[in-house]
């Protein structure tokens, strides 16, 4: 007994930790500079060194040494209070703890792979059913949101499945079958509409609205542009991608472009209030333009083809004088439409899709689709010439009572050749017979219990659509197989499953080399469905989703109207869009002299002004606060709610998205102070209270410089010296709206400057990014960070540390281009292993 | 065979539930309906709970009285409930020890260690929920075993026993339909075949992710065993579903909602919420709820110009406070709205109010500081012995699973613990 109780004792004196398997290098500077504070009796923040093992093996244990390792690191630790250690011990400590901290984390790399089995995303899943079944119909509302992890909802940790998922997978994959396979014949949309027949589709309401048609035109007042003259194209026949062409040009607008707008309407929740604006083109006035545009139509959905108002433009103001003229004698803005046509769906060459549409083909192959009434009993011999053509014009059924069904001679036989052909690409991979075995199994039994081929093969085809397979991203710990790189890359660069071309690459096992992924990188990007990331990522990274989450105060921002966002989203992506295209620096996130810009942008900037709403690269003047991400419009907006900025919020997101600083949360044994600004006036005087505290002056004084950097922003972007104020000040402001000027309240100045973290002041924000600028590895670092998460599924780990480290080397040498680095992120050992 | 040509539920589905715990309700199912046993039992009124949740948190100074008991000085808010006097009880000094931040949200209605969950990175470290826990007792008998729904929080209030967040339904108009549109004959049949044909689609995703589990590491193997205890989900909800089908869907005098309120309209959706957990539990579709208040965004209130999450992190701010109000006495009124409704609720025995058992919580005692101390908590109805303000230790609270607990056995419930009980509230 007396043994026992003296044994822990004996140990505590010849080693007081628990991390006995730390070598004694670290032992002594643990002892020396951390266990007064972080020992049994104190354990601040939570964290004692005398019982806390060294095991990073054990992933949690690694995460309490990380965090160790990057206080020590970063110089928070030991507090600049206590004995300091001399910079050569620090340096060993890290390099000793650090390499065995990056081993241990490799090694369960290589264990567990450090990408835990993650299932697709919701958009993942939608984007897979719409490529393999050649459809559009969109089903990811259907799932509950997912959530994000460390920034990306790709994030296995965050991708949980509940009961309910597995109840919408059902659901998604039945509305989608449903979509795939016609119910029954459908005429493709094609109009070729001049100016009388476009008259003639809504000649009534036209007549009221005082539009005409003359030489050949039909002719869009301005004066009552949208939401009145909206010109409706017939309702798309099922889901899939369309064509429309509109020929046009501006009338009585001094020479300038009109704009034209393209926008997709569902007759279900037709909003004239918020379109959602697909396209905007710029019609010139001197002669026609014929524009062409594609996009995505589910059934039902139609076309909506309208000119924007243009407040600022309107010539004519008053109703009485223009009631008074005839509908040809008004001389304000309008457009002059000769022609629109449109059609679909398309087939991926662009070509109007032929019937039994690409979808079924996916599905049934050549089987011929038959009236339900028509089929013979099940069993029955009778058999059409397969693959016998169906004339679309001829079958005019109602799909209800009596839909269209596919048909098949040799059931069973029919049933597996269709199988043996869609499992394979619908699991991305080659199928073992025992992975088969069981669709083909069900499919017989079902056939044999008289289950008609039909029912049979929508049955077996939505539990593939639902399988395990299709749902999760297959990859076995080591390194990846030719399949599963394909799938990454599919996922990384489209957010949608690999094409026939990316698996014959991983069947042949070229994507084994980096020659071949680099060729496949470079098709990825090219390729249209590349949309999917930029829209995936920039949505995530940036916040765009959030582009509509509030509502500028209208009382405070009377400039504010719809055409703004619309612009400031578009300029975000084409930014983001050139930067991928040219290989252009990473830097440039922080600063660019160039930007897009439109009629709209420029004046919200107070640039020179710009002709037209389409948006395009723009030179910026040098020495403006403008170029860059942290200053557009989308960015300023999405940072802000719709009636006043916060420092605290903006810099916090200029921390964690940009400088891939997330400040460490609050030690919990700190008792929490709660904030008290009364009497501070000012933001400034606010935040002082908080740098005050000690408890948050060491994360304050990380997030508080970027905020203040962007104080002259107002919450649509807008460049301030003065807040606006929503109570009568004594002073006011005025604000230049298109068409008139609008008085709001004036409130306190704004000051700019601020300084760093490290004490360097800066007086603007140009003078702000200037300061990043000069750690250019630092931004690589972080937006290399992002990239890498995304395209893995998994934050960036201890081991990969070096790894990004590399890559900002070598990327140094290509002047931090982001195609650069998109090679450089496909050819680390994280993401070429689980 | 006699069995199976009886009732919506063939011997093969009773089998292959397997260690399913539904046992009554699969007999019940199996039971021809005029005499289920559900329909005995609404003579006697069934128990019910409904949890309403907000992650918010309430300004304590304008809630919390100083006098505990039925005499308490009214208060900013509890004036809202001044006709309600006698039938709440509202508790100071309650929570879950050692919690802090908004991260505590998926540990409010589960109480496990903070420990746990303090990390959301890290998943699967939490357990059940107060609802899923009750529906387990109580959600047998229903169309629904529970409706997990309202404005989805960033970490879940719902979790299974195994750790798995159970996300919210968040569109009125779908749970609408859900509970009350009937179907068409041919949508009758439709759907009958999905059910059956969903059980074996679930059956396929067993076995095929057992084959996957091959090929992974151990922690993978273990993501993929929990996996399954969401496929056993499913599978009963799909049983029960079966079991239903056929049952007409019970039919309400209350004009279908055409489309979800706008996020910013607070009265509407809120009233509407309240709404549908009324008629759910009238008409016995479900008898445990788990609902979901609140948008941190700015809602369309006279004059309100700041957002609610915005309003709550007010720094001691007055003018910020009295924003915070407009939210907060505004959401008072709704729910005394609902609390008088539900009185005006006739049942066989009472009214609804009586046999619902109410618990109205945020995991944010003060949101201005991020803390979890002194949590906003007031149960309602559910024939409990009201005190008013029950008053405990402001500084050394009372576990807030201790009042969990007492809730369950209200519920005839057979258990002494949930979370992290250490033992039951007495006081009501």
């Amino acid at each position: 007994m007396r043994l026992l109780v003296a044994l822990p004792w004996i140990v505590l004196v010849s080693t007081p930790f628990a991390s006995a398997t730390l070598p004694p290098m670290a032992q002594d500077f643990l002892e020396s500079f951390c266990i007064d504070c972080h020992d049994k009796a104190s354990h601040k923040a939570g964290l004692d060194l005398e019982s806390l093992p060294f095991t990073p093996e054990q992933k949690h244990n690694a995460q309490r040494w990380e965090a160790l390792f990057d206080r020590v690191h970063s110089g928070q630790m030991p507090p600049k209070k206590s004995d300091q250690p001399d910079p050569e011990a620090r340096k060993r400590l890290l390099q000793l703890l650090g390499s065995r901290l990056s081993g241990a984390s490799l090694e369960r790399a290589q264990s567990q792979g450090r990408v835990p089995i993650r299932r697709l995303t919701r958009a993942e899943y939608e984007h897979t059913l719409h490529d393999l079944l050649h459809i559009r119909t969109p089903v990811r509302h259907l799932f509950p949101e997912d959530a994000s992890t460390a920034g990306f909802d790709k994030v296995a940790e965050g991708l949980s499945l509940s009961a309910t998922h597995f109840a919408k997978y059902q659901e998604a994959a039945e509305l989608a079958l449903r979509e795939a396979v016609p119910s029954a014949a459908y005429a493709p949309l094609k109009i070729s509409d001049d100016a009388a027949t476009i008259f003639k589709r809504r000649a009534e309401e036209f007549k009221a609205w005082r539009c005409y048609v003359k030489d050949d035109a039909f002719v869009l007042p301005s004066n009552l542009f949208y939401p009145y003259t909206a010109v409706l194209l017939p309702q798309a026949p099922r889901s899939g991608r369309y064509r429309i062409r509109v020929t046009a040009r501006a009338l009585h607008s001094e020479g300038r472009p009109l704009p034209l707008v393209l926008s997709i309407h569902n007759g279900l929740s037709f909003k004239p209030d918020a379109p959602e604006v697909s396209s905007w083109h710029d019609i010139p006035a001197d002669a026609p333009r014929t524009i062409t545009s594609e996009c995505v139509l589910a059934a039902k959905e139609q076309f909506h083809v309208y000119g924007w108002t243009l407040p600022q433009r309107d010539t004519v103001r008053d109703r009485q004088k223009r009631d008074n003229l005839a509908p040809e004698d008004w001389t304000g803005p309008s457009l002059a439409i000769s022609r629109i046509e449109c059609e679909g769906p398309l087939t991926e060459t662009g070509a109007v899709e032929s019937w039994p549409p690409s979808s079924y083909r996916v599905l049934f192959d050549t089987l011929p689709l038959r009236k339900l009434s028509e089929l013979p009993p099940s069993g029955s011999a009778d058999s059409p010439a397969p693959g016998e053509p169906l004339d679309p014009s001829g079958k005019k059924a109602s799909a209800k009572t009596d839909p269209l069904v596919p048909y098949s001679a040799n059931p069973e036989a029919d049933a597996e050749r269709l199988l043996r052909r869609f499992v394979p690409v619908a699991f991305r991979g080659p199928v073992a017979e025992s992975t088969l075995a069981p669709y083909l199994e069900a499919v017989r039994s079902a056939l044999a219990a008289g289950t008609p081929f039909h029912e049979a093969m929508i049955a077996v085809y939505k539990s593939v659509l639902c399988s395990p397979h299709l749902l999760f991203l297959k990859e076995s710990p080591g390194a990846l197989d030719g399949f599963a790189i394909a799938s990454r890359l599919s996922y990384f660069l489209w957010n949608s499953p690999p094409d026939e071309a990316l698996l014959l690459a991983a069947a042949s096992g070229a994507l084994g080399t980096p020659g071949e992924r680099h060729r496949q990188v470079e098709r990825l990007l090219q390729d249209p469905k590349s949309r999917r990331f930029e829209q995936a990522f920039l949505s995530q990274w940036l916040d765009l989703q959030r582009i509509d989450a509030t509502a500028p105060d209208a009382k405070l921002y009377p400039e504010f109207d719809r055409s703004l966002q619309e612009s400031a989203l578009a300029e975000t992506q084409l930014f983001f869009r050139e930067l991928l295209e040219g290989n252009r620096s990473v830097l440039e996130c922080v600063q660019s002299d160039w930007t897009f810009l439109n009629e709209r942008l420029a004046r919200h900037y107070g640039l020179p002004p710009v002709d037209g709403f389409e948006l395009r690269k723009t030179s910026l003047p040098a020495g403006g606060p403008r170029g860059g991400l942290l200053t557009q419009a989308s960015i300023l907006k999405v940072t802000a709610d719709g009636a006043k900025t916060s420092p605290i919020l903006r810099g916090k997101w200029v921390c964690e998205r940009i400088l891939g600083v997330v400040p460490p949360p609050p030690p919990e044994d700190v008792p929490k102070i709660e904030p008290d600004i009364r009497g501070a006036t000012t933001i400034r005087q606010q935040l002082a209270r908080h740098r005050d505290s000690p408890a948050c002056a060491s994360c304050h004084a990380l997030i508080d410089p970027p905020g203040f950097a962007l104080e002259n922003f107002d919450v649509i972007g807008g460049w301030r010296e003065y807040y606006r104020a929503s109570q009568p000040t004594g002073a006011t402001l005025e604000v230049t709206l298109p068409s008139r000027k609008a008085q709001v309240h004036r409130g306190p100045s704004v000051e700019p400057g601020y300084w760093m973290a490290d004490g360097r002041p800066f007086a603007d924000v140009q003078a702000y990014k200037q300061l990043l600028l000069s750690d250019s590895d630092a931004l690589a670092r972080a937006f290399a960070s992002k990239l890498l998460t995304f395209a893995t599924g998994a934050p960036v780990q201890f081991a990969d540390r070096e790894e990004i480290e590399s890559i900002v080397a070598g990327l140094r040498e290509e002047r931090f281009g982001v195609r650069s680095l998109i090679h450089r992120i496909i050819e680390t050992r994280a993401f070429l292993h689980k | 065979m006699h069995l199976a040509l009886r009732t919506p539920l063939s011997r093969r589905s009773l089998l292959r539930a397997g260690a399913v715990s539904l046992a009554l309700p699969i007999l019940n199912a199996m039971l021809p309906r005029n005499a289920s046993a559900a329909a005995t039992e609404r003579l006697s009124a069934p128990k019910r709970l409904l949890l309403i949740g907000r992650n918010l948190g309430v300004h304590a100074p304008f809630l919390f009285p100083e006098t505990p008991g039925l005499d308490y000085e009214t208060t900013p808010y509890l004036q809202y409930l001044e006709a309600h006097r006698g039938d709440f009880t509202l508790f100071s000094g309650i929570s879950h020890l050692g919690y802090n931040d908004h991260k505590s949200e998926p540990g409010l209605f589960t109480g496990v260690a903070w420990d746990r969950i303090k990390d959301p990175i890290r998943e699967h470290h939490n357990t059940v929920s107060l609802d899923q826990f009750a529906a387990e007792h109580l959600g047998g008998q229903t169309r629904y075993r529970n409706l997990v729904i309202g404005s989805p929080v960033q970490w879940h209030f719902s979790w299974t026993e195994k750790g798995v967040p159970v996300p919210s339904e968040r569109s009125q108009t779908e749970v609408f339909k859900q509970l009350f549109l009937e179907r068409t004959h041919a949508e009758l049949q439709s759907e009958i075949q999905r059910l059956r044909s969903g059980r074996s689609i679930l059956d396929q995703v067993i076995s095929e992710s057992k084959t996957l589990a091959r090929t992974l590491g151990s922690e993978d193997r273990d993501r993929i065993e929990l996996m399954f205890s969401s496929v056993r989900e499913a599978e009963q909800a799909l049983l029960r579903a079966e079991a239903w089908v056929t049952t007409p869907k019970p039919s309400v005098t209350y004009r279908a909602p055409e489309k979800d309120p706008s996020h910013d309209s607070l009265s509407e959706r809120e009233n509407l919420w309240f709404d549908l957990c009324r008629l759910a539990f009238q008409t016995d579709s479900t008898r445990v709820i788990l609902l979901t208040l609140g948008d941190a965004g700015r809602a369309k209130l006279d004059g309100l110009s700041l957002g609610h999450h915005d309003a709550s992190h007010h720094g001691k701010d007055e003018k910020k406070i009295e924003q915070l109000a407009l939210i907060e006495a505004a959401e008072f009124q709704l729910f005394s709205r609902f609390l008088s409704q539900t009185k005006q609720t006739p049942e066989p025995s009472g009214s609804l109010f009586e046999h619902t058992a109410i618990l109205n919580a945020s995991n944010l005692g003060n949101a201005s500081a991020h803390t979890c101390e002194n949590l906003p908590v007031l149960l309602s109805g559910g024939g409990f012995a009201h005190k008013g303000h029950v008053l405990f230790d402001r500084k050394h609270n009372t576990p807030l699973s201790n009042l969990f607990v007492r809730i369950l056995q209200q519920l005839n419930v057979p258990t002494d613990r949930f979370g992290s009980s250490t033992s039951v509230l007495g006081d009501i």
